[in-house]
């Protein structure tokens, strides 16, 4: 991390509303000197410092000659009471670029540093007001492009995930303790049958690797998915991304190899941001261009996150259709164009389309959904299932779930406890490397509030 | 000046800071109430045990005594936690009480430079300066002794009281006097004086109990010595017996519950979660319809038993009720009842990790005073105490043992980091670094210590540098010796490895359990411990690595020194909260200001941004 995130004690500015023209922008500032500099370059200031938390005031921000930039609303924070935990104000100024780049630089001006992308979030963390889990949720709260992306972030924000954490740590805890038990006080005292912690562990080790995969679907909520289209000329790709898109965006004609380039645009498929590319057909050709625009066809179905393969109904499956399939199992089979007349029954696995009449859209929808949040998982979509969405989580709940293996595999097969321990005590420090700490003090706690023990 | 040194108290603490502090050089004072007391197992009749046998040999390999008593005194012998493990596991033994009391108060006796002087200690001297420093001590009968430094060790005398139902007397140990005075005196110069409590069961006459009816607990046959210095543990094996309370049992205590002082409100001090009486047993686990109890015997030249597990400060004869219906003790006569005893002590927060005052200079706490309990506790703190005076006077910096060296260094990092708010007890699981911590490698951890100091005896550091050499030697000889077809005929579990070094195939479990001698005979012209150590070594090397990963945050702020004059306040962002828990402690280093609770992470990440400032500027 670049040392200036942990310089908290600068005072920082930043434009919270979105540059444009608006009619009001909100400018934020923080820091612990943050209100005695903002009373520097304000027009009031000794009614500025008089205020506490919560209050606001009307006034001026004064540029470097002394004249107004604008005429402002200033609502003052005091910490610990406030987003950051430190002092801080969100200035209302009027909207309009030139404005806010006047008091923009009244404030560098007084002092104020150009806040680092989530640098308030930072010190929210930073000063304990949120764990490092809904930290990065606000983050994607922000950046979120679709509204269900949106209440996914959000779901991690109120904590929902630190909570599912939480559950998952207090069951490893209470197996640390089981066998801290045994470390501390013997086979006398302390009994052998490990039979429950294994079965706990157990449960621990696929929730964990339940949340992990779980990253798929996060991931798609948060940075979207890459559909593309592939198939022979003709075979109805362009007539399909138009239809999805609900407008004529590109050209359908009987002609083929009309496609001669990518196209892509932006879609939301039930709430996940979806780039849709309609790709150049397949065919032997001469034409050095539009060999190229195959070549990138084939390039780009290789790095999309899902490919929908088209397939004219009217011929059927040929050796390069079930080439390019064997060579991407995974992709989305559509049988276009039923509609037409001597049009062959689809075989099981395919699709059946017709981007003419808009006959299975609704299933290749769902399609698209199932495998953009991996497969089957149509039920995540509910909104009460809690995900993760940063590669970070999923890294450390594959480490956690890795140590609770070997843990698993050392007490069946009677290895020594204090091995186990330390693989416990890894997956611990995994999952508490999502949101917080687990101290052994923890654990001795547990381990005396709920044995009876002599010795 | 009188004396360099003066240990006020005769208990495993005291025993050990005398004896270094002599055996370093300084003339010595040892002054307790009665030097017929010294050393005395105050209550269980057993040196060891989980993580405490890790303490003991520790500081047997730092050149302290208490191993060495402990290995002529066995009376029986028993490696607990076979099964779960090298690193945790751990020898007890049942030690003769009067012959351990004996042989301590003969190692004293036989130390130069150190006296043993009967009086009792009621009050410190010190100057008048800011802070004060220690300047000698005044005693109930008048005396007044200088020195250079001062050790307290007084253990559960200080205003010690003792309960037994109604009855209470200022006692420190049922029959032995309370020590009265230095407690108010501490209390008066500003110490955190406060009170804790412990108790013990009864002592039973043995010819009165049928223990051919009990279920009996013999030693292990194949035994091993504390100390390093000793090839063998001598001594007999006489048995321990198990029995159990019933609902009968639980039944008298329970109708006469209101009769515990404990209950009645009479003792205020906290007692120790980890070794409850009987009657909260009862109370807190109304579920259970047995409780386990340990008859121990307490020595040789005595009929008396130990019934661990039963400690209690219920009145006599509610005792002897409930005693009588343990199975076999139908007919028992009860020696001594059990009792509780509360007594002064000063929380440790007060002091410095090398366990002087920061409050008065000079003065070191150590033991039970410190709000530990138990006797390797008290022991390893007092040798501790005993070096660190010497060192200082020397003008030597302190030895202060990290987590991940000692157990000792776990002790005394968690007395003054975290203060005791009631007794602390040494546990394996409060050690982070436990796989390292193993109690056969405790004097290739700490008796290069002893040697540098001076506290090594010649023949100590003899026997240390021929281990050490043994050792790699049978690395080389385990690391040179391939596995080879030859091999895996003549067992199949070989198959696998050929090729490797017998070294590297040790990781195989398979391997590791079979008579490395017969494969490399040349290994057998080394003690077979050492060899054992070896293949442990091997053995747990990936996990060490896993666990040095996992406390590798731990000793990066370890590492961080923070200076003991930092001012807190200055330190603009610090939480208030904070600024006063690590005014409190002083921490040496960012690793001990993270263990102190209240002190939230986001304060240490602060303070680890000005330690870096500092080091950019
Ligand atoms: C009733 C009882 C129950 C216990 N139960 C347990 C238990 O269950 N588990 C466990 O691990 N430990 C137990 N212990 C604790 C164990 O005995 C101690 O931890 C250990 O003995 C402490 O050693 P020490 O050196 O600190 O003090 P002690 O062994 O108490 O020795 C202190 C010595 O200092 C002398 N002294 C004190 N003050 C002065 C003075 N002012 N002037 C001169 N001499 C002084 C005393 O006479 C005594 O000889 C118990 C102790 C008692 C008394
Ligand atoms: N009857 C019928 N005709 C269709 C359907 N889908 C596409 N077509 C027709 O098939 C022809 C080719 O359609 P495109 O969408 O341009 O095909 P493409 O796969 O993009 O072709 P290239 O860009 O040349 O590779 C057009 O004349 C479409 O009108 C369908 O579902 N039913
Ligand atoms: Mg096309």
């Amino acid at each position: 991390m670049s040392s200036s995130y942990l310089d908290i004690d600068s005072d920082i500015v930043a434009l919270a509303s979105a540059r444009g023209h608006g009619a009001i922008a909100l400018v934020r500032i923080a820091g612990p000197s943050s209100i005695r500099r903002l009373s520097a370059i304000f027009s009031k200031p000794k009614s500025l410092l008089k205020l506490n938390g919560y209050q606001a005031v009307h006034g001026e921000v004064l540029g470097q000659d002394k004249s107004p930039a604008d005429e402002v609303v200033a609502l003052v924070f005091k910490a610990p009471n406030s987003y950051t935990g430190q002092d801080g104000a969100d200035i209302m100024c009027h909207g309009g670029s030139a404005t806010i780049e006047a008091v923009l630089s009244a404030l560098d001006f007084g002092g104020f540093r150009p806040a680092l992308p989530g640098e308030f979030t930072f010190r929210a963390f930073y000063n304990g007001k949120m764990d490092l889990a809904r930290a990065e949720a606000v983050n994607e709260l922000i950046v979120a492009r679709t509204s269900a992306a949106r209440a996914d972030a959000y779901a991690r924000l109120s904590g929902a995930l630190s909570k599912e954490l939480s559950v998952l740590k207090e069951g490893l805890v209470d197996t640390a303790a089981t066998l801290a038990l045994g470390m501390d006080y013997g086979e006398e005292e302390a009994g052998e049958d490990m039979k429950a912690e294994l079965e706990l562990l157990e449960k621990t080790r696929s929730a964990c690797l339940k949340l992990a995969s779980s990253y798929k679907v996060g991931k798609a909520f948060k940075d979207g998915v890459m559909v593309a289209l592939a198939g022979k000329t003709n075979a109805g790709k362009s007539s399909i991304f138009n239809r999805l898109l609900k407008e004529e965006r590109a050209i359908v004609s009987p002609v083929a190899g009309t496609t001669r380039d990518y196209i892509e645009a932006a879609l939301d498929l039930g709430g996940i941001p979806v780039s849709i590319v309609d790709t150049a057909g397949v065919r032997e050709s001469e034409d050095q261009v539009e060999a190229e625009g195959v070549r990138r066809s084939w390039l780009l179905a290789d790095s999309a996150d899902i490919v929908l393969y088209v397939v004219d109904a009217g011929l059927g499956l040929d050796a390069g259709d079930k080439e390019f399939l064997a060579a991407h199992p995974d992709a989305i089979k559509v049988w276009n164009k039923v509609d037409k007349e001597g049009a062959r029954k689809a075989p099981g696995s395919w699709l059946e389309f017709s981007a003419k009449q808009g006959y299975g859209e609704e299933t290749l929808v769902n399609a698209i959904q199932s495998a953009a949040l991996g497969g089957g998982q149509a039920a995540l979509l509910s909104g009460r299932e809690v995900r993760i969405g940063s590669a970070r989580h999923k890294a450390a709940l594959e480490k956690a779930a890795a140590s609770l293996e070997s843990a698993i595999a050392l007490l069946n097969s009677g290895g020594p406890l204090d091995m186990a321990a330390v693989d416990l005590a890894a997956a611990l420090d995994a999952l508490a490397e999502i949101s917080g700490e687990v101290s052994s003090e923890d654990i001795l706690d547990r381990l005396f509030s709920s044995f009876c023990v002599g010795k | 000046m009188d004396y360099d040194v003066i240990v006020i108290g005769g208990g495993h603490a005291g025993i050990e800071a005398s004896l270094a502090s002599a055996r370093l050089g300084a003339s010595t004072l040892l002054i307790t109430q009665n030097p017929d007391t010294i050393g005395k197992l105050s209550c269980n009749p057993s040196i060891g045990g989980l993580s405490k046998a890790n303490l003991a040999r520790e500081i047997d390999a730092l050149g302290g005594e208490m191993a060495l008593i402990t290995d002529q005194t066995s009376i029986q012998y028993r490696l607990l936690n076979r099964s779960r493990g090298p690193a945790v596991q751990a020898a007890r033994v049942q030690s003769d009480k009067s012959a351990y009391s004996i042989l301590a108060r003969k190692a004293l006796e036989a130390q130069p430079g150190l006296h043993i002087f009967m009086d009792t200690v009621d009050g410190l001297l010190c100057s008048q300066t800011v802070p004060p420093r220690v300047l000698g001590v005044s005693t109930v009968r008048g005396n007044k002794i200088s020195a250079k430094k001062v050790i307290i060790a007084s253990g559960t005398f200080m205003d010690g009281r003792i309960f037994i139902g109604e009855y209470h007397a200022w006692e420190g140990r049922l029959g032995e006097p309370t020590a009265l005075g230095l407690g108010s005196w501490l209390r008066k110069a500003g110490f955190p004086v406060g009170r804790m409590k412990t108790g013990t069961p009864a002592r039973i006459k043995a010819s009165s109990v049928d223990l051919d009816s009990l279920e009996k607990q013999a030693g292990d046959p194949d035994r091993m010595p504390f100390s390093f210095l000793n090839e063998e543990l001598p001594g007999p094996d006489i048995p321990c017996h198990i029995t159990f309370t019933n609902e009968r049992t639980h039944e008298i205590i329970r109708a006469n519950i209101g009769r515990s002082p404990l209950f009645s409100g009479e003792i205020t001090g906290k007692g120790p979660r980890y070794c409850p009486s009987i009657e909260d047993k009862v109370v807190k686990f109304p579920h259970r319809d047995k409780h386990q109890i340990f008859v121990e015997p307490e020595g040789q030249y005595t009929d008396e038993l130990y019934l661990n597990g039963m400690s209690s400060s219920l009145p006599e004869e509610v005792q002897r009720e409930f005693v009588k219906t343990l199975p076999g003790f139908e007919e028992a006569f009860m020696v001594r009842p059990g009792y509780a005893v509360e007594y002064d002590y000063v929380d440790p927060i007060d002091l410095h990790p090398s366990l002087e005052s920061r409050r008065m200079t000079s003065l070191y706490l150590a033991g039970q005073t410190n709000g530990s309990s138990g006797y390797e506790e008290a022991a390893a703190q007092g040798l501790m105490a005993g070096i660190n005076a010497v060192l200082s006077m020397r003008g030597e910096e302190p030895i202060i043992l990290s987590r991940s060296e000692a157990y000792i260094g776990v002790l005394i990092d968690d007395l003054v980091t975290l203060g005791a708010k009631e007794p602390y007890r040494m546990f394996t699981s409060r050690a982070e670094r436990r796989l390292s911590l193993r109690h056969d490698t405790a004097d290739r951890r700490l008796s290069p210590y002893a040697i540098k100091i001076g506290l090594a005896s010649p023949e100590r550091a003899e026997r240390f540098a021929k281990k050490t050499e043994g050792m790699s030697v049978i690395r080389e000889l385990l690391e040179q010796r391939k596995i080879t077809d030859a091999d895996s005929k003549e067992n199949a579990c070989f198959a696998p490895h050929i090729g490797e070094s017998l070294a590297f195939a040790l990781k195989d479990p398979k391997i590791a359990g079979l008579n490395l001698l017969e494969l490399e005979p040349a290994l057998s012209q080394w003690p077979l411990s050492l060899v054992e150590g070896l293949v442990l070594d091997i053995r747990y090397e990936g996990y060490i690595a896993k666990e040095a990963r996992l406390s590798a945050r731990l000793e990066k702020l370890d590492g961080a020194k923070l200076a003991q004059d930092f001012d807190y306040r200055q330190v603009a962002g610090l939480s208030s909260e904070s600024i006063e828990k690590l005014l409190a402690v002083q921490p040496l280093s960012l690793g001990q200001a993270s263990r102190i609770p209240g002190v939230r992470p986001s304060d240490i990440a602060l303070l680890a941004i000005r330690l870096n400032k500092k080091h950019d500027s």
